[in-house]
């Protein structure tokens, strides 16, 4: 299974093939864990969304036309269930539940005034604006780069750059403003 | 707080500070598990039973691999009572299945035994038949009584009980319904194994497969092809002229070929409307003489789909060189990637081009080099008179390993000049996948070199194989900057039309930069739409510039133009008139339509010539039973394009008008290609 590529056991996926299918899962699942962990920030919520996201993928498989890597595409799809999973449950949670937990920006090593600021920034990342806060995620905390990143969002590769450029400006309001604890 | 700089390093410094749990594995499993579950259905609705057809050998390893599983599964103690019964169980579900596989393998030598008799029609035949017996098969299957039969034995233990979650897989149950009830059974079984304050969660995620299996079947597909719009209907008075290069790539109707066989409707944007239509060969009048490489056929006819306007059909036929062909030298340069090891890549590839060996003459040479993973030169340039020798080396060949890169594309150029046939034939035909790793990854750079090879005489085509890495633009491109074609190849016998039947076309160009341009008259037509042909409309200033490029026409080739017009004084136009317009001046050639005009350069020359036509009133035919079969099969297809591309100008003309229509233009049908187009607009029906 290790040696057979990812775009060989879609195109049997594609073609019904369960036994791909299920090794593609089994492949990708920690990395569609690790995406939606950090856009939910709490272990239930991105196994939730990484159970959706495989299960999504039985429908959405067939529009892979192998255009990006798979991953990339796969990055996408997981950031739109988790953008959605997101929604959905501040809508019913009304927004109490959801907050992130600080506390595991703490459990850090290392230089603690460090540990703060880093801790402050992925604060006021988990606020900004959903696009901006993906391409942060894919580019800076995936090391996907530009044009990777902007096949994930399905957009340009320039709109990538502005987002993160856009990201930073914003991070430097949030970080100014002091509205974090 | 103060002034704060943010760096990116710090972002991803922040970032990486975020330590990430480890999942639970049984939330993997379960994420897992529910999505196979979820996707037994999908395989059950969507393919209806194609997928035996497809992939016969994969399927039967599966079912082996599945009982092994199985086997190992079951507890030492538990061996006595459990064993019998499932192995019994096993047995009962796999019989069915394997008396399908009979007709499967049949079917596939009888296509092979078809092509080499050159009875295609037969193996179309076979398939659907096929297609009938698979789907009949499904109500005696007796999956469902061993299903029931297994659920509730009390022996099985949990270890049986998840190595069941394949038992979908090997008795695929025909209802979707049925599947969620096994589903169910045996997820409670789970959780009487877990415990009871797992129940709801489980609940849970039975629900979420109900809902899952209703939502996705209908599931959201991402675009990934080039987004070109359909070219709009215009206002004679206002864009009186119409310029286009012509188009003989086929790729598209393969593409969608398979798409439709495989049991979805094709996206609309993969659709290119010209090459469905010049994907059949069309017996439109031909010159006689070289120096006049084509001759133009015109008709104009009422609209099968819109009885208000009439359809302006320009076929043209490449003159057909077949006595004085000239001598070959070809490069066949082969991907090898891991990727290309699925049986309809290499060994597809290896067959088409036994195919194509056998169609060229004694003199001429072949060489093969190869890209990925084993890089280099396979073969040294060979007279085909060494047949063995050719043959033997492309039955060497094997796929494996990644893409090493390798400067494949070079070497295939430096074959090809090595021995350089003059005045003959001197072409690179590139095979792959998709994977484009031929040594310059720039792919500007590629296509660069590939023109200034074309400069030099070698020309550049390429096959494209298998489907999913399949790079449709990028072959195109590469195509068209190094004079060649560009076909998909989906099975031996698209591999026997493109590399044998059309071989001489595909080889010989007789004409390249050949672009078409027509000036509509104001004051006889009011409007008009070209069908298809979308990336290939020109500027009207790039018809007399010879710098721009176009298609090439091959001997035999033939090359289809349609355009919807609707005439002056009829009630067809879609674009209201302007109130405040003025009407149209009528010319000298009041009483022409339009004016016809090509442009085209003979392969050895830089400067081109010119070929006009007047579009008269003898030009009209009036009833459609006076037009050529191949004209109405021609519209057919146009129509079918259209539709697939969602059927915006098309009305309500049905699949089943167009069945009718084709039907009307089937003509001879030598090798049954038009045959299969309507067994294709049947399935595509049935799809909707």
């Amino acid at each position: 299974m290790e040696n057979i590529p990812d775009i060989d056991l879609v195109d049997l996926a594609q073609n019904g093939d369960r036994q791909a299918f299920s090794d593609l899962l089994q492949r990708h699942y920690h990395n569609i864990y690790k995406l939606a962990y950090r856009w939910c920030g709490k272990q239930d919520d991105a196994q939730d969304v990484a159970q959706e996201v495989c299960v999504k993928l039985v429908g959405a498989i067939s529009g892979y036309r192998g255009q990006a890597a798979f991953s990339s595409w796969l990055y996408g799809i997981t950031l739109n269930a988790a953008r959605d999973f997101l929604r959905k449950k501040i809508r019913h949670d009304k927004r109490e539940d959801t907050a992130w937990d600080l506390d595991q920006f703490q459990a850090t090593s290392g230089n603690p005034e460090n540990s703060l600021f880093a801790s402050l920034i992925s604060r006021c990342i988990a606020l900004l604006p959903d696009n901006l806060r993906m391409a942060v995620i894919l580019v800076h905390g995936e090391g996907l780069n530009h044009l990777q990143a902007s096949q994930a969002q399905d957009c340009a590769e320039g709109t990538i750059s502005w987002r993160l450029s856009e990201a930073r400006k914003n991070l430097h309001v949030c970080l100014d403003r002091g509205d974090n604890p | 707080m103060k002034k704060t700089d943010i760096k990116d390093s710090d972002i991803q410094n922040a970032l990486n500070k975020i330590e990430i749990p480890v999942f639970d594995e049984t939330a993997k499993q379960q994420a897992i598990e529910t999505a196979l579950s979820a996707f037994d259905a999908q395989v059950e609705k969507k393919f209806k039973g194609l997928s035996f057809i497809q992939r016969p050998i994969s399927i039967t390893a599966n079912i082996f691999k599945k009982i092994g599983d199985w086997i190992m599964n079951i507890s030492y103690p538990q061996m006595a009572t459990a064993s019998g019964l499932v192995i019994a169980v096993l047995v009962v579900a796999l019989m069915p299945q394997m008396q399908e596989q009979v007709p499967v393998m049949k079917e596939e030598s009888l296509q092979e035994m078809a092509v080499s008799k050159k009875t295609a029609p037969q193996a179309v035949v076979a398939q659907t038949k096929n297609l009938q017996a698979s789907s009949q098969a499904y109500p005696v299957t007796p999956a469902q009584p061993s299903m029931v039969m297994l659920s509730p034995v009390p022996q099985v233990d949990f270890d049986v009980a998840e190595g069941g979650g394949g038992a979908p897989a090997i008795a695929r149950m025909p209802e979707k319904m049925a599947r969620i009830a096994q589903f169910k059974a045996q997820s409670y079984q789970q959780a009487q194994v877990l415990g009871e304050y797992q129940k709801q969660e489980v609940a849970q995620s039975i629900r979420r497969v109900q809902e899952q299996v209703e939502l996705e079947s209908s599931g959201e597909e991402r675009d990934r092809f080039s987004k070109e719009k359909q070219n709009p209907v215009r206002l004679t008075a206002q864009h009186p002229v119409s310029t286009l290069s012509v188009d003989v790539d086929t790729a598209s109707y393969s593409f969608v070929r398979r798409q439709i066989n495989a049991g979805r409707l094709p996206q609309p944007n993969s659709v290119r409307v010209e090459e469905m239509i010049n994907y059949f060969a069309y017996d439109y009048p031909t010159p006689t003489v070289a120096s006049q490489p084509f001759k133009p056929t015109v008709a104009i006819y009422s609209t099968p789909w819109n009885s208000k306007t009439k359809l302006l059909h320009i076929g043209i036929k490449g003159y057909s060189a077949t006595k004085n062909i000239k001598k070959s030298n070809l490069v066949f340069l082969l991907d090898v990637s891991g990727s290309m090891s699925s049986h309809d890549k290499l060994p597809l590839l290896k067959n088409a081009f036994k195919l194509l060996v056998d169609t060229l003459k004694p003199d001429d040479t072949v060489a093969i080099a190869v890209y990925a993973g084993a890089a280099g030169t396979v073969l040294e340039p060979t007279p085909v008179k060494e047949r063995a020798k050719i043959i033997a080396a492309l039955d060497r060949l094997s796929a494996g390993g990644s893409t090493a890169g390798g400067a494949g594309i070079e070497l295939a150029y430096s074959l090809a000049q090595s021995s350089f046939a003059k005045d003959g034939v001197n072409r690179v035909i590139l095979a792959t996948d998709g994977d484009f790793n031929v040594g310059i990854t720039d792919k500007d750079a590629l296509k660069g070199m590939i023109e200034q090879k074309r400069k030099s005489g070698v020309f550049l085509s390429v096959l494209g194989f298998g489907q999913g890495n399949y790079n449709d633009r990028l072959m195109q491109e590469l195509a068209q900057n190094g004079n060649g074609i560009a076909a998909y190849i989906d099975n031996l016998n698209e591999a026997r039309k493109v590399m044998v039947q059309e071989a001489t076309a595909n080889l010989f160009p007789i004409a390249k930069d050949v672009k078409i341009q027509v000036e509509f008259n104001p004051g006889r037509i009011a409007e008009y739409r070209l069908i298809g042909y979308e990336t290939r409309v020109l500027n009207r200033e790039d018809f007399k510039n010879d710098k721009v490029d176009a298609g090439d026409i091959g001997a035999g080739h033939t090359v289809t133009a349609i355009y919807e017009i609707s005439l002056v004084g009829g009630t067809g136009q879609l674009i209201a008139p302007l109130r405040y317009g003025k009407p149209a001046k009528s010319s000298n050639n009041s009483g022409e339509f339009a004016f016809l005009k090509m442009r085209y350069k003979l392969p050895q020359e830089t400067k081109s010539q010119l070929m006009t036509r007047a579009i008269d009133n003898d030009d009209i035919v009036e009833k459609i039973e006076q037009l050529s079969d191949d004209i109405r099969f021609g519209s057919a297809v146009a129509a079918f394009g259209q539709n697939l591309r969602g059927g915006r100008y098309t009305g309500d003309f049905s699949n089943q008008d167009i069945i009718t229509l084709a039907n009307s233009g089937k003509g001879a049908d030598p090798y049954g290609y038009r045959s299969e187009f309507v067994s294709l607009v049947r399935l595509a029906d049935s799809l909707k």
